[in-house]
């Protein structure tokens, strides 16, 4: 496992396309989770004028609602990660260095593991940059820090994990099936953006709950802001077991679809 | 006891609707140099990527050293598959490197291996940079990685100048010296003449003929005649008891001999039939000749 690792992060140390994605995508989460608060504090400034009841000051970095505010926030940049892991993988059929890497005596399993331990490893780092930006953004914002209050709901570092990796999975089997960067690019932004909405529409919501980019949205829900509040609306301010689950069922099943395929496919 | 270190059992492959490999079988022995000789699209390279396991066959199948093929059978083999395949934002070392991390040794012969095909000089620079010769000679280095048991060359002196190709061809005979098996896939027949102990001639997906060079080369003569009246000697010739084949080429007659009769005999045999030859010029067949009559039968 760790050999396979080896291998694949050789790959891409020394390639300056990786670090400038990477590079790119760290700075729009850093960007996100530091300057949002600009921006909403402005939404609530307009709101507490115009509104007859005064609104309590309340700061969205403070904990513990950081981590479900961030985590949230993150969960619009996945698909940047997907682009990345779609870029490196569907490289390996550009280049058909997925056949020489086979010929030299890789074999087709371990090469896909190399490639999850990729999703993994970028997730990873996404779930990092969300960890201290979040300790930072909640260190300066929290009037009376407690450990208790900081461990308090940073389950959602778990679950923003999952989040990104599920949406990674997806990402790379359909860089597995099509092989083609631009094209798998394409389709993964036509489902994600269009295919999948529209469905979604057609379908009741309990099940259309379950699509896999829905379930993978469910799983941290919008944050309860003073302002939701006011408009009477509560979101759920927890990780719910069931879209936790539907997650890891899909990454399962995609992942499983991959080997299935590579089972026979030529290369 | 000398189990073979490939054997292929009644393969075959279709894309679509179009065969390119029906039932073939071969078997290779340790130390042996075999030629895989074909035109284009006869089925070479779909033989090696099954071998590779980067194509599936549709039937048949196939033992690396006497076991079912798992991926750590191809660790002892050295693979050059139609043209290199490298990443190209990286150096010639650090592509090497990632072929000795899968095959699991050290890194010690990547030097090594980049000296024997004369690129020390430019092993940093990206692979990308390089030419189509240096790209072609990167991949015979590559194969050299960790001492093979087995070399499989698809074309191995594509894109490369004469002094590459004399390159190329001595470290085939080197490393076959050393009790290396090679596989070499080629349309220069020359080439697999001057070093193959064996070949297996292939043709639209169908082997044609498998076996020692020197049999193929002394399996029959090949005469060639010209007489006045061609209509004639061909009449005659077609009858002859020693003539395994005859057939009309620009304009002369083209003779396969079953057995070595020297032309003195040849000559009698038609004056005695009442024709005298004009030209008669008799020589152990090439592989070229050989290949191009195999394939118009």
């Amino acid at each position: 496992m760790l050999e396979l690792l080896k291998i694949d992060v050789r790959k891409y140390v020394y390639s300056k396309v990786f670090w400038v994605m990477l590079a790119v995508y760290f700075a729009l989460l850093v960007l996100f989770f530091f300057g949002v608060e600009k921006f909403v504090n402005e939404a609530l400034k307009n709101a507490s004028d115009s509104s007859p009841v005064s609104m309590p000051a309340f700061s969205i970095y403070a904990f513990p609602y950081v981590w479900h505010n961030l985590a949230f926030l993150g969960g619009f940049l996945k698909i940047f990660l997907a682009l990345i892991i779609l870029y490196f993988i569907t490289s390996e059929f550009t280049y058909n260095t997925i056949r020489q890497n086979i010929m030299n005596g890789m074999s087709r399993n371990s090469f896909i593991v190399s490639k999850l331990l990729f999703v993994v490893m970028l997730s990873l780092f996404s779930a990092l940059v969300l960890l201290f930006s979040g300790f930072v953004l909640g260190m300066l914002h929290t009037e009376e820090i407690t450990w208790a209050l900081m461990v308090q709901k940073s389950g959602f570092i778990a679950a923003y994990f999952l989040e990104v990796f599920t949406f990674g999975v997806m990402a790379m089997l359909l860089g597995f099936l099509i092989r083609k960067p631009t094209l798998s690019i394409g389709a993964l932004a036509v489902y994600y953006y269009i295919a999948e909405p529209i469905i979604s529409a057609t379908l009741p919501e309990r099940v259309a709950q379950y699509l896999p980019v829905e379930a993978m949205g469910n799983l941290i829900d919008i944050p309860n802001t003073a302002l939701m509040k006011m408009f009477g609306v509560n979101f759920r301010n927890y990780v719910s077991l069931q879209d936790g689950i539907a997650c890891v069922v899909y990454s399962v099943i995609f992942i499983l679809l991959i080997f299935l395929i590579y089972r026979r496919k030529d290369l | 006891m000398n189990n073979p270190v490939l054997e292929i059992q009644h393969l075959s492959k279709s894309y679509g609707h179009i065969r390119a490999l029906s039932d073939f079988s071969l078997e290779i022995h340790k130390g042996d140099v075999v030629g895989i000789l074909g035109p284009n699209g006869s089925g070479k390279t779909t033989i090696l990527g099954i071998l590779l396991d980067v194509l599936k066959p549709d039937a048949g199948g196939y033992l690396w050293f006497g076991k079912e093929p798992v991926s750590s059978s191809r660790k002892k083999i050295g693979a050059l598959l139609e043209q290199p395949l490298f990443y190209p934002y990286l150096s010639a070392v650090k592509n090497l490197k990632i072929v000795a991390d899968i095959k699991g040794v050290s890194y010690n012969s990547v030097d090594e291996v980049l000296e024997t095909v004369g690129l020390t000089d430019r092993k940093n620079g990206k692979y990308k940079t390089y030419s189509l010769g240096m790209k072609q000679r990167l991949a015979v280095a590559a194969t050299l990685i960790g001492n093979p048991e087995v070399l499989i060359l698809d074309e191995p002196t594509n894109g490369l100048d004469p002094k590459s190709i004399a390159l190329i061809r001595d470290l085939i005979a080197d490393v076959a010296s050393k009790g290396v098996t090679v596989l070499l896939a080629s349309h220069l027949l020359d080439e697999v003449q001057k070093i193959c102990s064996h070949v297996a001639i292939l043709d639209k997906g169908v082997s044609l003929h498998a076996g020692r060079v020197e049999e193929v080369l002394n399996s029959a003569l090949r005469v060639e005649i010209k007489a006045e009246d061609m209509e004639a000697l061909y009449k005659i010739a077609v009858e002859l008891a020693f003539v395994s084949e005859c057939r009309k080429e620009k304009d002369g007659l083209v003779l396969l001999l079953k057995e070595d009769i020297n032309t003195a005999e040849i000559n009698k045999s038609f004056a005695d039939r009442g024709i005298y030859l004009t030209y008669l010029s008799a020589g152990k067949r090439s592989l070229e000749s050989y290949f191009l009559d195999l394939l118009k039968e």
